[in-house]
């Protein structure tokens, strides 16, 4: 019988397709994610890259180091993973796009409205404990032990770092800005770095200083 | 049935089951690709509009530089040409006929019957005064007479020179700001920055404006000539090349124009200003509840609309609208004298403004004829009388026609009229400098702490194209970015001049400082915080929709009891943009709801703070009101975008 013949010619190789299938879906995965992890570290390098250019240019008209870094954590909110406080889910009438906008603007505003994102840690900005830790005084929004943890989880906490550099006596400033311990989100990524986090840093990025000639 | 055919049908439900895996990972992937793509298109807008609207300022900023320097080179040439002229000699006839007996005719009557003996000191001034006295001691009234004409031809000249300088003046002040202008727009458009539709249509509006007022409606001005210069023909040129060089206008700036519309309501109501006021709807439309505090327990059920009158701006500021210097033309003595008494013209002062680097030889030629003037004459207010007599050089008759002593034969010195500073250059506020003591990375320098009256902002909006949808974009076009994006920029001409205080000590002063005379003292240019000195123009070049709404809506409004009835009003009416202006008024319409104003209120008391007694009952110690007005962490202040 062609078919029973046929089937009994095949039997050898039971399986192999499953198999087949098994190893194309992993090669696939792995090109996919490791693309798609790609994309998101190449996001991160983007964004670091504009907020250095923005935390520069606020250097260049003279602003002061906590107000560039101000700069610098608003332009990098959108690689900045989540909001972490308020929280969202007790904020009311929270829209993600208006409500954040409306509090990044508070925030550069110096108004007690505050925002904070799971990388923003760090910097040299005193504003950001000013209302979330105990001991700078009353907590108004959410938890604050995250402050000053290390690490969460057992991972190294994610943060940004500003190296800044010039001053009103300087005919250029510079600014460079990284994401710290900043995690890799997509699956298998450890299969191709051994790591959960990767440092993220911007182009080292040198403007002409505007207020050396206003400022002493 | 063939063993490769019966194979080929067992294997065929197999196939695809690999592909359909492929697809979804290339579909995973392209959205992916789409999504950084937008990101980094929006990224690389960002920072090619950020450099171009830096590029822009600094570039009309350098042109406004150069056009009041210019300005300040020709106070100084009319200060020269003045000084170097016979004004001794006009000075002792206007000194002579100022105290003349009131009866006296004509200039020759007058000397011959001069009841006294003129002073030997005041004809110790005339050079040939020995021509003037026969031997016996008597006037020779025949060369006095001949000198009268000699000087008075000599004041004509004078009077020609400065009125030709005024019109100089007057034409960089008009075509400056207009090189300022274009050069910007070449500055962006080298960035990739490009020209929107919109900022061509409010320009169109402003050109139908400035061309279609032929009839001199301009409070005070002569719509077509200002101090001899017919500025309207070149300007809308000017204008109009710009715009078709450019393609448009890729870098707009804020400008207050005649033919604008203004709001004014009396007796001043509660809301005044409101209705005109931009930030005032954005704040509604925006729910900022904080900024809305002050109007929330009104009541605006009725038509409160109804205590504003429109108007259209007649005021003309006799030179470029766009990008404005801010001087004006002053016939004060003061101008002189105290530029004069601070020192503002020697040339020690002009060298330390300039660091030793003088592009402006003539200064220490002019210092010396200050100097060797101030030495001969024995006293320094040598112009204080000429602006005793006012002079309409327009009406000046002949010479021979002179009939009465109000005429010109009295009127010895030259009509001088100094280009100066006008109000909008003025030291920095208390808010000023407190903002730039809390903000700024160091102390301003001396002579610097002052408010520019020329400033060059800019701003560029520009519209990206995103090739992912709205939804895939996601977080990144819900939180910072958005495919509309907005570039601000601005800089001013730095100056500063070192002037004498009433103790003889020399420091760094604003430059409007020097009797308020423009001098070209203005040696760089720089980028500054937008915060510190917030541009002056009440209309964005970029804000046709705004215009609109001011100009088709909000005039029917006073006839109007309802927002509705204005609203189908401006619907129906021809050529109306009502598209255009329907969040303004929607946002109206939430004012006039009283939901909105509970709902405000409700967010405004609500407690962000608690405390906990020793029961451990919590109670509210504060609430958002409170966190609207506390300061936390740093000054409240406007920094959109620390620019």
């Amino acid at each position: 019988m062609a078919g029973a013949f046929s089937f009994a010619d095949r039997r050898g190789e039971h399986g192999s397709a499953i198999l087949e299938s098994f190893l194309s879906m992993i090669l696939i995965g792995m090109i996919l994610f490791g693309i798609l992890q790609l994309f998101q570290l190449a996001l991160a390098d983007m964004v670091a890259d504009y907020a250095a250019f923005r935390g520069a240019r606020s250097a260049a008209v003279g602003f002061k180091e906590q107000y560039i870094d101000r700069q610098i954590f608003v332009k990098a909110a959108v690689a900045s993973g989540q909001v972490i406080a308020p929280d969202p889910t007790t904020y009311p009438d929270w829209n993600r796009g208006e409500t954040e906008k409306s509090l990044l603007e508070d925030y550069m505003n110096a108004r007690p409205r505050h925002i904070e994102y799971a990388y923003w840690h760090g910097g040299g900005d005193p504003f950001h404990w000013n209302y979330r830790c105990p001991q700078y005084g009353e907590p108004m929004y959410g938890d604050c032990g995250i402050c000053n943890a290390e690490s969460i989880a057992g991972k190294p906490k994610p943060k940004i770092h500003v190296d800044y550099s010039g001053n009103s006596l300087n005919e250029s400033i510079w600014v460079k800005m990284s994401f710290v311990n900043y995690p890799l989100t997509i699956p298998l990524h450890d299969w191709f770095t051994g790591e959960d986090s990767i440092t993220v840093s911007s182009e080292r990025v040198e403007l002409a200083n505007h207020s050396s000639a206003y400022l002493e | 049935m063939d063993r490769h055919a019966t194979e080929y049908h067992y294997r065929r439900g197999e196939h695809g089951q690999v592909l359909i895996l492929a697809v979804v990972a290339l579909v995973l992937v392209v959205i992916a690709a789409m999504l950084l793509f937008d990101v980094q298109t929006v990224i690389r807008g960002k920072i090619k509009g950020q450099n171009g609207m830096d590029a822009a300022a600094l570039s009309a900023a350098e042109w406004q530089r150069h056009s009041l320097n210019l300005i300040g080179e020709l106070n100084l040439v009319r200060a020269t040409g003045t000084l170097i002229s016979d004004v001794h000699t006009n000075r002792f006839f206007a000194n002579a006929i100022k105290n003349a007996p009131e009866e006296s005719g004509n200039s020759a009557e007058f000397f011959a019957e001069l009841p006294w003996s003129i002073p030997l000191e005041e004809f110790t001034l005339f050079p040939e005064k020995e021509e003037f006295y026969y031997p016996d001691g008597t006037v020779n009234m025949g060369k006095l007479i001949e000198e009268i004409v000699r000087v008075e031809k000599e004041k004509r000249y004078l009077d020609a020179l400065n009125r030709l300088v005024s019109q100089l003046q007057t034409r960089i002040a008009f075509v400056g700001p207009l090189i300022a202008f274009g050069a910007a727009q070449q500055a962006a458009t080298n960035n990739q920055v490009f020209s929107n539709g919109d900022t061509g249509l409010l320009l169109n509006e402003y050109l139908r404006i400035i061309s279609e007022d032929r009839d001199g409606n301009y409070d005070g001005v002569d719509s077509e000539k200002v101090n001899d210069y017919f500025w309207r023909g070149p300007y809308l040129y000017m204008l109009q090349s710009i715009f078709n060089d450019n393609k448009g206008i890729p870098a707009a700036t804020r400008f207050n124009f005649v033919g604008m519309p203004v709001f004014s309501s009396d007796p001043p109501s509660p809301l005044s200003g409101y209705l005109g006021n931009k930030g005032f709807y954005q704040a509604i439309i925006g729910r900022n509840w904080c900024e809305l505090d002050p109007i929330l327990d009104l009541d605006l059920s009725g038509n409160w609309w109804s205590d504003f009158q429109q108007a259209t701006n007649g005021d003309f500021s006799r030179q470029s609208e766009i990008l404005p210097l801010h001087i004006r033309f002053s016939d004060s003595a003061s101008t002189y004298d105290n530029a004069y008494n601070a020192e503002a013209f020697d040339g020690p002062s002009f060298s330390d403004t300039f660091n030793d680097i003088d592009p402006y030889n003539y200064q220490e030629a002019m210092s010396e004829v200050v100097d060797e003037q101030r030495e001969s004459e024995g006293n320094k207010r040598v112009y204080h009388t000429y602006t005793t007599i006012t002079i309409d050089v327009e009406k000046l008759p002949p010479l021979e026609t002179y009939v009465d002593r109000d005429d010109r034969r009295y009127d010895f010195l030259p009509h001088l009229s100094w280009a100066v500073f006008d109000y909008e250059w003025r030291s920095y506020s208390n808010y000023q400098r407190d903002w730039a003591d809390i903000c700024l990375e160091g102390k301003i320098k001396d002579g610097m702490d002052y408010q520019s009256g020329a400033r060059a902002y800019f701003e560029a909006r520009q519209n990206i194209v995103a090739l992912s949808t709205e939804g895939s974009v996601g977080r990144a076009r819900e939180s910072s970015f958005t495919n509309n994006i907005l570039s601000l920029a601005e800089a001013k001409p730095i100056g500063r001049i070192k002037l004498k205080d009433s103790n003889n000590n020399s420091a760094y002063r604003p430059p409007f400082e020097a009797g308020r005379m423009v001098l070209p003292v203005f040696d760089g240019t720089a980028l500054i915080p937008i915060s510190l000195e917030p541009p002056s123009g009440n209309i964005s070049m970029n804000d046709i929709n705004w215009f609109y709404y001011l100009t088709e809506f909000v005039p029917l409004l006073s006839g109007s009891p309802t927002l509705e009835e204005a609203w189908d009003r401006a619907r129906s009416a021809e050529g109306s943009h009502w598209q255009r202006y329907q969040h303004y008024y929607n946002a109206l319409r939430d004012l006039n709801n009283p939901e909105f104003h509970k709902r405000g209120r409700e967010w405004l008391s609500t407690p962000t703070a608690w405390e906990t007694d020793a029961r451990g009952n919590r109670r509210p110690i504060r609430t958002r009101r409170d966190d609207c007005n506390v300061q936390g962490g740093g000054p409240v202040m406007a920094t959109p975008s620390l620019n």
